[in-house]
């Protein structure tokens, strides 16, 4: 049975499109929120995630939790997100494979991890303490690198694979930050979903990004590429059918264009394993 | 070199993020790239963080941005990082300290302070806790007996602000021209529709509104036009009220 449901293809949900859930005009399978942004007291954005849970399935998408951090997990932070969690009932919980905090300062960023036994049972005993303080299994997501370190001793597909078998996590597939990480670092995307454990996936993301020309830059300010687009059918083929959500957190477009590129997910999908695949 | 245990790999990174020189020890923990060094791909984090958080600031003090021009924001923004970095999992309240930092400034306009305090007011009001709408048709069911002991409750988002300066007319048309300083008092709210909105208050309104907020009931309220007939005072009171009311600045009576 699988850890987590498939939902079909959804959106990030963002600020341009809350006038289309307030109206009730918006249509999608499900929807991704930050949860930082509603750690809130009030205001149009709780009404926002009311009336888009109303419509559709919610997850709550968090970037501050810092699993890899060396400081202290936020107490603070995790009674807030319990709160939301009441509030919202949210398919699912997720956050990332990074760390962001040091001694109490907040980068607001994404940072890289040096994938060492010591890091990973850093992180897979701080993803079983959050999973026990919440009460449920969370999904972590691989992020885009631009750099690695010299003393890593796995590569990070077999990193992000024993996590989720040690702290028993699912894992958001993130097929865009693959795809970064694998320019900038000079590795196969297919090598990486080949170290993937396919039943632990319950997520797909799909993103756009920047070619800053030394590097790739995960701006998510474009349209999903074809580069990525091929990552995507890669692991549809490798891992099976997941619920996967197109982000777009920048330059945000018109939500019918946002929604068309769910839609291309769903074709995707349709194409790679059959229209009975969901059902399968 | 050993390697770097975890602790000390992220409190020499967040430091070269920060803005400090990279230590050799992190230097010697990063894979050179194909097309950057070590310290060239630290420095996409540097850049990142930094340019994510000034954003962070331009976006909640967009007039103060205004004013500033982009060069002299960087600048800003730059110190103020190195002096108040983010300590909260939400971006939302890394700026809370711009107005003092921008007090203890003597290169800025000397509005700029207040200004920051009215942006950071609309920020508050924008999250603030929601509150029902007293509205017109809920004072008419009161009886005329119970007016003079009636007391109102603020929305929870309002606050008053008060400045040397028309922060209002500022905020207005945010230039580097200089402001001809006028004692000035702001009421910044959230209304029903969620618009933060904000004006400015004569000396009449903000009497009456202070004595609204301190919880002292109608009677009181019209001691603010204690120089007019008792009748002229409670309807000039009255007036006001329906103009908060109509606002949306009233969150009940009680």
């Amino acid at each position: 049975m699988a850890l987590f449901p498939h939902l079909g293809h959804g959106i990030g949900l963002r600020p341009p499109h809350y006038p289309h859930v307030l109206d009730g005009s918006i249509r999608a399978d499900w929807f991704e929120v930050i949860s930082e942004n509603f750690m809130i007291r009030g205001g149009r954005p709780l009404v926002v995630l009311e009336k888009a849970r109303a419509a559709a399935p919610v997850v709550l998408h968090g970037v501050s939790l810092s699993l890899g951090g060396v400081d202290p997990l936020s107490a603070e932070y995790l009674a807030d997100l319990e709160r939301l969690i009441a509030r919202v009932e949210p398919a699912w919980v997720s956050d990332h494979l990074c760390w962001g905090t040091s001694r109490g300062r907040y980068a607001h960023d994404l940072l890289p991890l040096p994938y060492t036994e010591e890091a990973l049972a850093h992180v897979a005993a701080r993803v079983r303490r959050v999973q026990d303080r919440l009460g449920r299994r969370i999904l972590v997501e691989n992020v885009s690198s631009y750099l690695t370190y010299t003393h890593s001793t796995m590569p990070e597909w077999t990193f992000l694979a024993a996590l989720a078998e040690r702290a028993d996590c699912g894992i958001l597939l993130d097929v865009n930050n693959i795809y970064v990480s694998a320019v900038n670092h000079g590795f196969d995307p297919g090598e990486y979903l080949a170290g993937i454990p396919a039943g632990r996936v319950g997520q797909i993301h799909l993103a756009g990004h920047s070619d800053c020309g030394t590097h790739l830059l995960d701006t998510h300010d474009h349209p999903v590429p074809p580069a990525v687009w091929d990552v995507y059918r890669d692991a549809l083929v490798r891992l099976g059918p997941a619920s996967t959500l197109v982000e777009w957190d920048d330059r945000i477009p018109a939500l019918d264009e946002l929604l068309a590129q769910a839609e291309s997910a769903r074709a995707a999908e349709a194409e790679v394993l059959g229209a009975s695949a969901r059902s399968a | 070199m050993p390697a770097l245990a975890l602790p000390e790999l992220q409190r020499l990174f967040f430091r070269r993020i920060g803005g400090a020189a990279p230590d050799p020890a992190l230097l010697a923990a990063v894979e050179p790239s194909a097309t950057l060094d070590p310290d060239g791909r630290l420095a996409v984090y540097a850049d990142a963080y930094f340019w994510r958080l000034h954003g962070v600031l331009r976006d909640d003090y967009p007039k103060v941005a205004a004013v500033l021009g982009p060069d002299a924001l960087e600048t800003l923004a730059r110190d103020y990082l190195a002096t108040h970095p983010s300590d909260n999992p939400s971006a939302r309240h890394f700026g809370r300290h711009l107005a003092a930092f921008l007090d203890a400034r003597t290169d800025v306009a000397p509005f700029l302070p207040d200004l920051a305090r009215l942006e950071w007011a609309r920020v508050d009001a924008f999250d603030a806790p929601d509150a029902p709408a007293l509205t017109l048709a809920d004072l008419r069911t009161v009886a005329p007996e119970d007016w003079p002991g009636l007391r109102f409750v603020p929305q929870p988002s309002l606050i008053v602000l008060r400045s040397a300066w028309p922060i209002h007319a500022v905020w207005a048309a945010p230039t580097g021209k200089p402001f001809a300083p006028v004692e000035t008092v702001v009421r910044v709210w959230r209304a029903p529709d969620w618009r933060v909105l904000h004006g400015p208050m004569d000396a009449a309104e903000e009497r009456a509104l202070a004595a609204l907020v301190a919880g002292e009931p109608f009677a009181v309220l019209c001691e603010t036009f204690a120089h007019l007939e008792p009748e002229a005072a409670a309807r000039e009171t009255a007036a006001l009220l329906a103009r908060w009311v109509e606002d949306g600045l009233l969150a009940g009576v009680g």
